[in-house]
């Protein structure tokens, strides 16, 4: 837990200083016109100082119960598989979105999603996805005429 | 009598078929996702603010303001019958709530819970009524500094005064106001951190950055815990309280509504400080205060009725001054701009019809709530046995499209995707995401507001103190400092001699 505190506070004067330094490479103008810089700079001295205070909190805090297992930052095992594989489903959806057009997308999608989150019978999943993307398309597409990619199959 | 005028005008604004609906639709989303825990108000307007901009202003506001007072009303249903609380400012209905439904008086409870935050809801937007103008006609002598200072405190306030570690949520704060500053800047058109690209550019923009950060963020959560919810089992019979039940919260309707209103006004403050407030205040008034928790009516009116308060306290900052006192507020703060409005000291006089339209559009909403959470509390009940492998693919198939909308920019998608993942990552870690969003809305305000101070002052810093209001609110921030630093100080101090003397 301690390790893990001193690693965010590290990240947090890492990030900080990333912002320092490339704010230091646009102009920061004069007193009376300040430029595009300062602002981005104050707030990249700020986080690298807070960060800084959060080390030391880190470092110095007495650690109450050392001995309980406290539970890690990521998931493990079932949750680890859910939230990583939705993560990768929204992310190849993204990709395909404009060429696959919006209906396969998201039918693809929504099968993915359910066979991972919670699966049941296949029959009763793809029941449920076929109304959830037909009722999607009938809603945005055709009631409130949202743009959205046709694709190659031009749906 | 003036206004009298203008709720009249108010009224003829919102009585269009466009509007009423998009009170009813604010309202009812609102309620179900009150009801159902999982996805907040913050999160629901993300997803929804891409959809309102083919609408006008005045419907888009009233759609989403509508989400955040309805899921007050629903938040109480999960906190009663499933002791979860369905939203941030429903935790402390479990504690009597959930013991009235055990004892069989979950009707009474949830009808309580309805016409307390019908009170609170209702008497509460007399208060902005008076308070709104009033306040925009004090800030009108504010120039950039005062501006300036103004957001500055209202920063500090809520990161220092809001629920968690204060150095997270300035973190968080300073996070957000980095995410702004990406893209061109206002003043000279310089463009910042943007690698070149032509899309970063324009920004991130709100809608994908928040869509993703509250959304998708607390969806991945989630699914990551998929929690099971156990509705008790009961029936509900007798939503209207016993006169005995009246009785009990007859002063509680008015502390409530009083506390709630003044609480929500404050950056830090809000609904879920108001409701613990409200509590502790009803235990310390009541002549039984150890029955507190056990299932008193007292216990589940008073945070009812001050969370609903709390929602039109916390628009009398926001649209008086243009500056938001939490998250929910930012969120409607960003949606104005979108449709470029700017609220302010001269937002009642340059939109009259919005502001109007929304204060009667609280009194519609208010009574369509009533009557969504009384009679038609069976429909909830229903929805809170869906399951949630059905609700998750929906609501990010949701994200997809209202964020595709936007520009039809696949990009905006992807940044969607990075900052749910980054919202999911500070809620495992425990870093607060509201002030990010008030750091992103009101960042570029507060660049704008110093940058001018100092063309102003040709360059001198001291024009934040020599100005009275900005001294006075930059003085206001410093005690504010000292009291949070004293309280951390005296806290660690007592914590030590906890372990000394259990040792």
């Amino acid at each position: 837990m301690k390790s893990r505190e001193t690693m965010i506070a590290a990240f947090w004067i890492l990030l900080g200083s990333v912002i320092a330094i490339w704010s230091s490479t646009f102009p920061f103008g004069t007193g009376k016109r300040l430029g595009p810089a300062v602002f981005p700079f104050t707030v990249g001295l700020m986080v690298i100082l807070l960060g800084a205070i959060l080390c030391l909190q880190a470092i110095f805090k007495k650690e109450r119960h050392p001995e309980k297992n406290l539970e890690s930052l990521l998931p493990e095992g079932a949750a680890l598989m859910r939230v990583s594989l939705t993560l990768f489903a929204m992310l190849a959806a993204a990709a395909i979105f404009d060429v696959v057009g919006f209906l396969l997308t998201i039918f693809c999608l929504m099968l993915f999603l359910f066979r991972v989150i919670e699966p049941q019978q296949w029959k009763v999943d793809l029941f449920y996805v076929l109304i959830f993307t037909l009722g999607s398309y009938i809603l945005f597409q055709v009631v409130l005429k949202v743009q959205l990619p046709t694709g190659f199959l031009g749906l | 009598m003036i206004a009298m005028d203008n709720l009249i005008l108010g009224f003829n604004i919102l009585l269009t078929p466009a509007n009423l609906f998009a009170c009813f639709i604010g309202v009812f989303i609102g309620t179900l996702i009150g009801v159902l825990p999982g996805i907040g108000p913050v999160g629901t307007m993300a997803i929804l603010l891409p959809i309102t901009f083919s609408m006008g202003p005045t419907t888009a506001i009233i759609l989403l303001s509508g989400i955040y007072y309805g899921a007050q009303y629903g938040g109480s249903t999960t906190s009663i019958l499933v002791n979860i609380p369905g939203e941030i400012g429903s935790i402390v209905t479990c504690l009597d709530g959930y013991q009235m439904a055990r004892q069989g008086r979950a009707g009474p409870a949830l009808g309580m819970c309805a016409i307390g935050s019908f009170i609170g809801g209702t008497v509460s937007i007399f208060g902005l009524i008076f308070l709104t103008p009033s306040l925009a006609k004090l800030a009108i002598g504010f120039g950039p500094p005062e501006l300036f200072s103004l957001i500055l405190l209202g920063l500090m306030m809520v990161t220092s005064l809001g629920t968690g570690s204060v150095l997270k949520s300035m973190l968080m704060a300073l996070l957000g106001m980095f995410i702004s500053t990406i893209g061109k800047e206002s003043i000279m058109g310089y463009g910042r951190f943007t690698l070149g690209s032509i899309t970063l550019a324009d920004g991130l923009g709100l809608a994908p950055v928040a869509v993703g950060m509250f959304g998708l963020g607390e969806l991945l959560t989630n699914i990551e815990e998929l929690k099971k919810q156990e509705v008790f089992k009961t029936t509900i019979k007798n939503l209207l309280p016993t006169l005995k039940d009246w009785l009990a919260c007859r002063w509680t309707f008015i502390r409530s509504t009083l506390l709630g209103f003044f609480l929500g006004i404050f950056p830090g403050g809000g609904v879920t400080v108001s409701t613990f407030f409200a509590y502790g205040l009803e235990r310390r008034c009541s002549k039984h205060p150890e029955k507190f928790g056990t299932g008193v009516i007292e216990g589940v009116c008073a945070p009812e009725t001050a969370n609903n308060a709390a929602t039109s306290g916390s628009m009398v900052p926001l649209l008086a001054l243009g500056v938001p006192p939490n998250g929910v507020m930012a969120m409607l703060l960003g949606a104005l701009i979108v449709h470029g409005i700017q609220p302010g000291p001269f937002f009642i006089n340059e939109h009259p019809d919005l502001f109007w339209g929304i204060i009667a559009s609280l009194f519609i909403g208010n009574i369509m709530l009533l009557v969504l959470n009384l009679p038609l509390i069976g429909l909830w009940l229903q929805l809170l046995r869906v399951p949630h492998r059905l609700l998750f693919p929906l609501i990010i198939t949701f994200c997809f499209i209202g964020v595709y909308s936007l520009n039809n920019n696949i990009f905006e998608l992807f940044i969607m995707i990075v900052f749910g993942f980054l919202g999911y990552l500070t809620q495992k870690i425990k870093y607060p995401p509201g002030p990010f969003l008030l750091g992103l809305v009101l960042g570029p305000m507060l660049e704008v507001s110093l940058r001018q101070s100092m063309t102003i002052s040709q360059g001198d810093p001291a024009i934040f103190i020599q100005r009275p209001l900005s001294a006075g609110l930059l003085i206001l921030m410093i005690l504010i400092i000292i009291w949070v630093s004293t309280q951390a100080v005296r806290k660690q101090g007592s914590t030590k001699k906890s372990i000394k003397l259990k040792t």
